[in-house]
C-alpha cells in the first residue's frame, strides 16, 4: 500500500469545505462513525475508511466535485448501493467515496423506441416500476441481479452485472445503449445515447461497462427496454447427482435450446432454501435445476417435453411444472433470496463467482467439493448454470483470523481451477481488490499493459478506483496476508 | 513477412506472427496499415498516402481454430469469410446469426458492425462476440475476453472494437458463440404505401407474439413511393407458420398496408435471399448511413424518398432496420448531389440522430478537400476527443487506418 494509512484531520480539510460548497453540507459525510457504514462492500473482507463520502444529485455537481478532487489530487471511489461483491466500491486509503445514491431520477422513457434514460442512482428494479408506471407494463430493463431491488443501474453497469435471466437475454452491456461520464478531470462526455440503438465508431459505452469505476463516474445511462416474456413454462428436476444436473444443462444447451434461465442449487443450498421458506423441495435431493423457458404459446410445450425428456434422460428423479403465476414467482423468490438464507447458518459467507464453459461444469463442481473438503469449509452451491456461472458460497466466522485466511485460500484455488480449464475469474461479480491477485494469471502481461494505456486515456493520474480490476504500480491491495497490509479499518 | 515492405504495398497475411512482423517493419518505415480486408476498400476515408494495404486471410480450410461443439462456441480466425464458417459449422447444425455476405471476414465484421434484419432476434456481433485477439501499436499480441459466455474479468476491449474501422489494432482471431440453425424460415413481405406507416404498428408488434427474429424495409424511390417491409420469422415450421398468421390479422383492416408475398422454405435459402435484397449497399457509388430513433424509421425513410424524387436522384435506393432505427440511402451521387443529401438528411435528424458516410463520391483532389466539403462523421468534439485519447493509448504511433475516423491525430 502505498496510500497513507491514516487520513488528514477531515472536518477542517479545505476540500471538504469546497465539496460542501458543491452539494450542501447534507451531501458531505466525514465524520468516522457516518463512515462506518462506507468502509465495505457486499465482499465484507475488503474493508477501508474512505475520507469523505460526497452524495452529488445530478451530473453537474458530479463534474465540480471532481475538477475540486483533482485541483487537491485526492483518489475517487465510485458507488452505487453497495452492493458490490468484490470490494469494488471500497476506499483504501486516502479516497473520496463519490456516492451516486442522491441520483435516482427515471429522466425519461421514451416507451415507442424502447430506451429510457436514467441517472446512475436509480435502483434496477425501480426503472421496470417506473416503465410500468408510464404505461407500458409489458416492458422492462431485462437485467436482474440477485441485488436487483438495491442495487443501482449505474453498479449494475459497472459490473457488467447478469442475473437469472440472462442465458437467454443477455447481461447489462446488451441492454445499454449509451452512457453519460465524467472523467476523473471532471469533464463530462457522451458516448452515444439518444433513443438510437447503434452509434458511429469503437463502443466506448461497451467499454464503461464492467469497468468497475477505474475509468471515471457514469452519472447517466440510455437502457435498452426489453418485452417481458409473456408466456413461459417453469419447473424443476431433481437428482440424487450434482453431475447429473450438470449434465442435464449441457445436454439442453447442445440440443440449440435456449432456456430463459437454468438455476442450479446443490443438496445443502437445496435445504438451507427449504428450512428458511418452506416451498417444499426434496431436502434429500443432492441437486435441483430450475428451468424456464419463455416464447411464443404454440412452441412451449413442444420445447417442455424435449428438455423434460433431457432431465430424466439425465436421471432425474423427479420433475415438477409450476403452473401457478403464484407459485411461481414464490419459487423465484425463493432462489433470489437463497443467499440471504444462508446467513441463517453461517456468520459470515463469501460468494465466489466464475465462469467456465457449460460442458465443464460436472468437473468443477467436483473440485469445489474437494477444495472445500481440504480447507474443512463448507461450500454450498447456488448458481446461473445455464451460463456456466458457478456461485460458491465460502461459509465462514468473519471475526475468526485464521477462517478467513482458509476462505481466501480456498478462492484462490477455486479461480484458479476455473481459470486454467478455459473459464473466467469473474462472470458477473467484476473482479474489484477480491480477484485482482489474479488478473496476472488470466491475462499476459502485454494484456494487462493494454488495459493499464485504455485507463491512463481516461484517468492519467490514476486516481479514479486505482487498484481495482486493473493491477496498479501506484497501489497494492493484498487479501492474502492481511498482516503485510496497512489499511485503515482494514481487519480482514 | 516473407515480402519485404515498399511503400503502398498490398500484403496478404496469415498468421499473427506476420501481423506483428507487419507492424515491426511499419513502424521502422514509418508507414500506416491500412486493413482493407475483402470488403471496405473506400469505406469512408482515403488511405494515408504512404501506406500498406493489409488483406488479411484465413489459410485454415475450416475457417476456425476450434470449435467447442457441445459449448456452441467457436474460436474463429478473423481472416475467416462467412461462407467458410457457414461451410464448416453446417455439418454440425450449428451458425453465426451474422446475416450478411459470405465473403465478409470475421474481422470486417467486427470493424464495421455489419449486421442485417436478424439483430432483432439474434442481436449484432457485439452480442455474440466473447474474446478477441488483436495486435496493437507496439507489436504485443493482446488477448482479452475469453471463451466463456460471461465474463466480467478486466476492461471490455473487445466490444470497444466492434465498429472501430481497424483503427484501435489488427484483429487475428475472434471467439463467437454460435446458436443452432433455425429448423424453418417464414418470410412475409408487405407493401406500404406510405413508409411512415410502419412507425406506429411496429413498436407494438415488437411488444407482441408478432415479433418477429428480422425486419427490413426497402424503397426505391424512382420506381414508386411504395415501400416493402419483410418480416422473417424463424423456429419450428409451425410457431414459423403461427406467428405469420398472426401477422396476417393484424394487418388486417389497415389502410395501406398489403401482403404481396410469403415465402417458406429452409433457413439458407430465407438467409440467401434475405443478403441478396441487400447486396446492392456493397456496389453503390455512395452510401450514407443514418441512425435514428427506431420509431422514426419510416417517417425519414418517406422524406428521404420525396426528397430523391424532388432532386431527380434516379438511382437512389433505401433500405432500413426499422427495429433498430437504421437507414441506409445509396447510388449514384456527385460531389453536390451527396451534399445536399446530407444536408437533408441533417435536417430529419435535427432532434435526434447521427450520420455517417460509408462512402462518398469520388472527387478529384485530396482527401483533406474532400473532408472539408464532405465530412465523413460529424461526432460531438467530446465524443471525438474520448475516442482520440484511446487511439493515442492503443496506437500511439497512429499506424493503424490513420484518420478512417478518428482524427486529427498526429503521428504517422
Amino acid at each position: 500500500m502505498s496510500h497513507p494509512s491514516s487520513h488528514p484531520s477531515t472536518q477542517s480539510s479545505p476540500f471538504l469545505a469546497e465539496l460542501r460548497s458543491v452539494v450542501g453540507p447534507a451531501g458531505v459525510l466525514s465524520e468516522p462513525d457516518e463512515l462506518l457504514v462506507y468502509e465495505s462492500d457486499g465482499f465484507s473482507v475488503a474493508k477501508g475508511m474512505p475520507t469523505a463520502v460526497i452524495f452529488p444529485t445530478d451530473t453537474q455537481q458530479v463534474s465540480r466535485c471532481l475538477k475540486i478532487l483533482a485541483r487537491h489530487n485526492i483518489p475517487i471511489i465510485p458507488r452505487g448501493s453497495g452492493t458490490g461483491l468484490a470490494g469494488g466500491a471500497v476506499a483504501y486509503g486516502e479516497g473520496v467515496i463519490v456516492s451516486t445514491t442522491r441520483m435516482k431520477r427515471v429522466e425519461s422513457i421514451d416507451i415507442p423506441n424502447r430506451v429510457a434514460l436514467v441517472q446512475a442512482g436509480v435502483r434496477n428494479i425501480a426503472l421496470s416500476e417506473a416503465v410500468a408506471l408510464a404505461g407500458a407494463p409489458d416492458l422492462h430493463f431485462s437485467p436482474d441481479p440477485s441485488s436487483q431491488r438495491a442495487s443501482t443501474i449505474g453498479g449494475n453497469a459497472a459490473t457488467n452485472a447478469g442475473g437469472i435471466n440472462t442465458l437467454k437475454h443477455g447481461v447489462t452491456v446488451n441492454h445499454i445503449l449509451g452512457i453519460e461520464f465524467v472523467t476523473p478531470d471532471g469533464e463530462i462526455h457522451v458516448a452515444r445515447g439518444q433513443a438510437l440503438h447503434d452509434g458511429v465508431g469503437p463502443d466506448v459505452t461497451a467499454l464503461f461497462c464492467g469497468s468497475e469505476g477505474v475509468l471515471g463516474i457514469v452519472t447517466r445511462l440510455w437502457c435498452r427496454l426489453v418485452p417481458k416474456p409473456k408466456h413461459y413454462r417453469t419447473f424443476y428436476a431433481v437428482y440424487d447427482s450434482t453431475l447429473d444436473a450438470c449434465k442435464t444443462v449441457s445436454d439442453v444447451i447442445a440440443k440449440g435450446i435456449i432456456p430463459t434461465s437454468m438455476e442450479m442449487m446443490d443438496g445443502s443450498m437445496i435445504r438451507v432454501v427449504e428450512d428458511a421458506f418452506h416451498y417444499g423441495f426434496p431436502t434429500t435431493a443432492q441437486a435441483l435445476l430450475l428451468i424456464e423457458i419463455d416464447g411464443i404459446e404454440s412452441i412451449l410445450d413442444e420445447q417442455l417435453t424435449r428438455i423434460v425428456q433431457i432431465a430424466r434422460d439425465n436421471h432425474a428423479t423427479d420433475v415438477q411444472q409450476c403452473s401457478d403465476p403464484k407459485r411461481r414467482m414464490e419459487l423465484w423468490s425463493a432462489r433470489k433470496k437463497a443467499f440471504g438464507a444462508i446467513g441463517r447458518i453461517s456468520h459470515s459467507y463469501c460468494t465466489q463467482d466464475a465462469c467456465v464453459p457449460r460442458s465443464m461444469l460436472p468437473d468443477v463442481m467436483v473440485k469445489v467439493l474437494a477444495i472445500g473438503q481440504k480447507y474443512g469449509l463448507k461450500i454450498p452451491n447456488v448458481f446461473h448454470a445455464g451460463d456456466g456461472n458457478i456461485h460458491p458460497i465460502l461459509l465462514f466466522d468473519e471475526a475468526d483470523p485464521e477462517q478467513v485466511q482458509r476462505i481466501l485460500l480456498a478462492s484462490k484455488e477455486i479461480l484458479e481451477y476455473c481459470i486454467d480449464i478455459g473459464g473466467t475469474l469473474t462472470g458477473e461479480h467484476g473482479v474489484g481488490v477480491e480477484k485482482i491477485h489474479l488478473m496476472p494469471r488470466m491475462f499476459s502481461p502485454a494484456t494487462l499493459a493494454a488495459f493499464t494505456q485504455i485507463k491512463l486515456a481516461f484517468d492519467p493520474q490514476q486516481r479514479c478506483n486505482d487498484a481495482k480490476l486493473i493491477p496498479s504500480d501506484k497501489l497494492t491491495i493484498e487479501l492474502l496476508h492481511p498482516v503485510s497490509r496497512n489499511v485503515a479499518g482494514g481487519a480482514a | 513477412m516473407t515480402q519485404a515492405i515498399t511503400e503502398n504495398l498490398a500484403a496478404t497475411l496469415h498468421s499473427p506472427a506476420a501481423l506483428r512482423e507487419l507492424v515491426a517493419d511499419a513502424t521502422a518505415r514509418k508507414l500506416a496499415i491500412t486493413d482493407y480486408g475483402q470488403a471496405h476498400a473506400g469505406l469512408g476515408h482515403a488511405p494515408a498516402p504512404h501506406h500498406i494495404a493489409l488483406r488479411y486471410r484465413c489459410d485454415i480450410p475450416t475457417g476456425f481454430v476450434e470449435h467447442y461443439l457441445t459449448d456452441f462456441t467457436l474460436r474463429a480466425h478473423a481472416g475467416a469469410t462467412l461462407g467458410q464458417l457457414r461451410a464448416s459449422l453446417t455439418p454440425t447444425n450449428q451458425f453465426l446469426p451474422i446475416d450478411a455476405d459470405d465473403d465478409l471476414t470475421i474481422s470486417e465484421i467486427i470493424n464495421h458492425h455489419v449486421y442485417g434484419q436478424l439483430r432483432v432476434g439474434f442481436g449484432s456481433i457485439r452480442d455474440h462476440l466473447l474474446g478477441l485477439a488483436y495486435i496493437d501499436g507496439l507489436g504485443h499480441e493482446i488477448r482479452v475476453g475469453g471463451r466463456t459466455v460471461k465474463n466480467a474479468a478486466g476492461l471490455d476491449v473487445t466490444r470497444l472494437m466492434v465498429g472501430s474501422l481497424g483503427e484501435l489494432g489488427l484483429i487475428h482471431e475472434a471467439t463467437l458463440r454460435t446458436y443452432a440453425i433455425p429448423e424453418f424460415a417464414v418470410t412475409v413481405t408487405l407493401e406500404l404505401t406510405d413508409p411512415a406507416a410502419i412507425d406506429p404498428l411496429l413498436p407494438a408488434w415488437l411488444r407482441s407474439d408478432v415479433a418477429p427474429a428480422g425486419v427490413g424495409m426497402s424503397i426505391t424511390p424512382s420506381e414508386s413511393t411504395t415501400a416493402r417491409a419483410s418480416f422473417t420469422y424463424l423456429g419450428t415450421e409451425k410457431a414459423c407458420h403461427s406467428q405469420a398468421q398472426l401477422l396476417t390479422q393484424a394487418i388486417s383492416g389497415k389502410p395501406g398496408l398489403s401482403i404481396s408475398a410469403t415465402h417458406a422454405g429452409d433457413y439458407w435459402t430465407d438467409h440467401d435471399a434475405r443478403t441478396q435484397r441487400a447486396a446492392w449497399r456493397r456496389s453503390a457509388p455512395s452510401l450514407l448511413k443514418i441512425i435514428v430513433p427506431p420509431s422514426t424509421t419510416g417517417s425519414v425513410c418517406a422524406a428521404l424518398s420525396n426528397w430523391a424524387k424532388q432532386n431527380s436522384a434516379q438511382d437512389l435506393r433505401i433500405d432500413a432496420l426499422p427495429a433498430h432505427g437504421v437507414i441506409f440511402i445509396g447510388g449514384s451521387l456527385d460531389l453536390a448531389g451527396a451534399k445536399n443529401l446530407a444536408q437533408a438528411a441533417k435536417q430529419l435528424i435535427a432532434k435526434a440522430g447521427v450520420l455517417v458516410w460509408v462512402r462518398r463520391p469520388s472527387v478529384v483532389g485530396d482527401a483533406a478537400t474532400l473532408d472539408a466539403q464532405l465530412p465523413p462523421f460529424e461526432p460531438l468534439p467530446t465524443e471525438m476527443s474520448t475516442l482520440i485519447a484511446l487511439k493515442r493509448r492503443m496506437d500511439p504511433l497512429n499506424l493503424f487506418n490513420p484518420g478512417r475516423l478518428i482524427r486529427p491525430v498526429t503521428g504517422a
